[in-house]
């Protein structure tokens, strides 16, 4: 889910920096270190949407160096998995376990155990895709899925969660070929 | 997967998303691609590259979105999602002990990104389970709401 939280962040600025655009460097840098980071509780960074001008306050000097260090709070567009929603994917690989879906930068992978039972023989391995019984269902890299996502896990500053399609509704949207709207 | 064994338990099916998402704005892959437009143009407009984060979310929004129309005005669009959003959390329904219920943004969120012109009440629920606190038929109306603005934007 896509959500607007105030978070905030130290930035350490050299004195080479400081003088009248203290401030504009402040939020690039800001921009810099803190959009496309996976932080551990609250998801990817996918936007910086705003600094307010009057939470820049003033810095602190580092005695050991003579960096001041800004705690900066700002205004973030973030992306985090959690338990139970309903999202949809795009699926990007299918090996024979099961199929890693991407929902932006998040990796979902949905295993085959999470997929319905005339899916669980599905695997192809020719065609790379997860095949229904009937034919009918062809899970592609490209295609569009709806999925639920059951857990999450944060390693090295990636997230990866783990998904289903075995409940009723979710599944198969579109074999991702025809890229209008929904 | 490990969650913690002294965080709170999440489950957004149930609507609890834990204690420090309790004064979050929660957003709809419409309304992000609206924001991540303007922000991208801003930033072409300055020279500076998009992150990686960034190209994929926008690619992401733009492929999933049933709310767009790129030969509609562009603040059109914005101005019919802003006005389906306000419908939604303004949307109450009384129940019987005379208390009013309404639609918590999380479900406000899934539904305009989960619901589309031919999404049926059960399919609705299925989904989004918290909704079935609600009667049918006020379920019915929310879908009634969401399926007019997706014509009137589609059309």
């Amino acid at each position: 889910m896509f959500y607007v939280k105030t978070l905030s962040h130290e930035i350490v600025l050299e004195p080479v920096h400081f003088g009248q655009k203290l401030r504009a460097t402040l939020v690039r840098l800001l921009k810099e270190q803190v959009e496309g980071l996976a932080l551990a509780n609250y998801g990817y960074v996918v936007n910086v949407i705003e600094v307010p001008e009057d939470q820049i306050k003033s810095g602190v000097i580092e005695y050991d160096t003579g960096s001041v260090i800004f705690t900066v709070q700002y205004t973030a567009l973030l992306l985090r998995p959690f338990i139970h929603e309903v999202l949809d994917a795009v699926v990007s690989q299918c090996n024979p376990l099961g199929f890693f879906a991407f929902v932006g930068p998040l990796r979902i992978f949905v295993s085959k155990h999470s997929m319905p039972e005339d899916m669980f023989n599905g695997f192809d391995g020719e065609k790379d895709a997860w095949i229904s019984d009937d034919k009918e269902v062809v899970i592609a890299s490209g295609s569009g899925v709806r999925l639920k996502i059951k857990g999450r896990t944060v390693e090295q500053g990636n997230i990866t969660a783990i998904g289903t399609i075995k409940d009723n509704y979710l599944g198969l949207i579109d074999d991702g070929e025809a890229q209008g709207p929904v | 997967m490990v969650e913690d064994a002294t965080a709170p338990i999440e489950n957004v099916a149930e609507l609890q998303l834990g204690k420090e998402f309790q004064d979050i704005h929660i957003l709809s892959n419409a309304q992000v691609a609206v924001i991540l437009q303007a922000s991208a143009g801003y930033a072409v407009s300055r020279d500076e590259e998009l992150n990686d984060v960034y190209r994929k979310v926008q690619r992401y929004v733009n492929r999933f979105t049933s709310m767009t129309n790129p030969e509609k005005e562009h603040q059109e669009v914005v101005d019919e999602l802003d006005n389906l959003q306000d419908a939604l959390t303004a949307f109450r329904k009384e129940t019987e002990d005379g208390d009013e219920q309404e639609l918590h943004p999380a479900e406000v969120a899934a539904l305009m990104n989960l619901v589309a012109t031919d999404t049926m009440v059960e399919e609705a629920v299925a989904l989004i389970p918290s909704l079935s606190r609600f009667p049918e038929a006020a379920i019915d109306e929310i879908l009634d709401i969401i399926r007019s603005t997706i014509i009137r934007i589609v059309s």
